[in-house]
């Protein structure tokens, strides 16, 4: 009798291994899923000093001030982008009280050495493809004896958007 | 820092009298004063991350509604605007922006973003709630993330960050064509691959595809992946896509394969030979 029941106890051991290899080992499975999402960033750094004419020459035709500073314009992007830049007219302060004057934002422009884009319009001053990248954004501003005493500032926008 | 010369004739009144306050050497002269100088000052500046930036909405008999999410990188805060304007690109992609309502399929009169600005501190974030009501027809427009004007003196800067809309509504057909590919060898190793998409569709389209070089025999030698690319119906736009490829003499020709999203993929070929 006790040799059965050794027998028993051997077979139901043997069967519960065995049937343990058969299931395996316990697994689960999950789906992994990303989403990234497109992004662009701007920044910008530093600021134009343009110099104060100090010479009636310095309104000779055809004269220009250059800014003796740079802006530095940082762009990021995970999708290829373009910056556009765009300005409106100046707004004048006159030094006579009660005079008017138009300076056109035509007469100013930008440029990072290799494009420039003057200011009366939208133009694509900055193409990158996607990445990080830095531009070094010059200015300059046409004047001449026609523009009138006073104060003039004009507000210069950086668009960046997906090509 | 240094300011703008002293503002020139700036009237003020004084015990009945009529001054002049800081009339500058320049105004004097008769010169534009002030054409200004300033020196390059350090402040702590925002730093402005958008995401998304290319949105495709699908409001038809039913609205549809976005969120964009404003981020301020930089170390300072950031007093931002969000406002809502039209646009076109043309052949190169070059944008036109215009007053909200008036691009010839402005979104006007159905999309609205809320807020229209808010301060963000530095690491801080801001959604922008960004709805189009139920109607007919194809339109676009863009949402404007747009800083306060940064500096003094004569030219001041406003970074922006432009965000795509575009609205196709279910039916409104995808489709397009490549018309012309041009390809040349530049400097190095590099093959110039110019290619015109034309979108024939309904719907405002992001291009994406690869641009591969083969020889005659229909071997790829060199493929190189590009996109997105904005293409508005009815327009062609231009691809400027580069491949590095380092070929021995002979003829090869460039193949963009451009996946449009529509029912097909858009191909074409331009012959390319190597001296």
């Amino acid at each position: 009798m006790k040799r059965i029941l050794i027998l028993v106890v051997a077979w139901l051991a043997l069967s519960a291994v065995a049937a343990s290899a058969q299931i395996g080992t316990p697994t689960a499975q999950a789906n992994l899923s990303l989403t990234i999402p497109t992004m662009l960033d701007i920044a910008a750094s530093g600021s134009w000093t343009i110099p104060t004419p100090t010479l009636v020459s310095d309104l000779d035709p055809g004269s220009t001030l250059t800014s003796t500073s740079d802006v530095t314009i940082t762009t990021k992007g995970n999708v290829n982008y373009k910056v556009t830049v765009t300005a409106p007219d100046f707004t004048f302060t006159p030094a006579v009280v009660g005079d008017t004057y138009t300076k056109l934002a035509s007469t100013a422009a930008v440029t990072n050495g290799a494009t420039t884009v003057v200011l009366n319009a939208a133009g694509s001053i900055i193409t990158h493809n996607r990445g990080a990248n830095s531009d070094n954004i010059g200015a300059n501003v046409a004047v001449s004896m026609a523009d009138h005493p006073g104060d003039y500032t004009t507000t210069v926008t950086f668009t960046i958007a997906a090509q | 820092m240094t300011g703008s010369l002293p503002t020139a004739a700036a009237p003020g009144h004084s015990g009945g009298r009529t001054v002049f306050r800081g009339l500058s050497a320049a105004a004097v002269l008769g010169l534009p004063a002030a054409l200004t100088a300033q020196a390059p000052q350090r402040q702590l500046r925002p730093e402005i991350a958008v995401t998304p930036v290319i949105v495709h909405l699908a409001a038809g008999a039913q609205e549809a509604a976005t969120a964009i999410v404003v981020r301020n990188a930089g170390a300072g805060p950031g007093q931002l605007r969000f406002y809502l304007g039209d646009y076109e690109q043309d052949v190169n992609g070059d944008f036109r922006f215009l007053p909200f309502g008036q691009g010839a399929h402005s979104c006007g009169g159905r999309l609205t973003a809320f807020p229209d600005g808010a301060v963000v501190r530095a690491g801080e974030r801001q959604q922008i709630q960004v709805r189009l009501a139920a109607g007919a027809g194809v339109c676009w427009g863009m949402l404007f993330v747009e800083t306060a004007p940064q500096g003094r003196g004569m030219l001041r800067v406003v970074e922006r960050v432009g965000v795509k809309i575009m609205n196709a509504p279910p039916g409104a057909s995808a489709g397009g064509e490549v018309t012309t590919v041009t390809a040349s060898r530049a400097r190095g190793d590099t093959i110039k691959v110019r290619a015109l998409f034309r979108n024939t569709g309904e719907a405002p389209l992001d291009l994406r595809g690869r641009i591969e070089i083969r020889d005659y025999g229909g071997r790829i030698l060199a493929q190189s992946e590009f996109g997105p690319f904005g293409s508005l119906p009815g327009r062609d736009r231009v691809m400027n896509l580069d491949v590095v490829a380092r070929l021995p003499r002979g003829d090869y020709v460039a193949v963009p394969i451009i996946d449009f999203g529509g029912e097909y993929l858009a191909g074409g070929q331009g012959t390319l030979r190597v001296r």
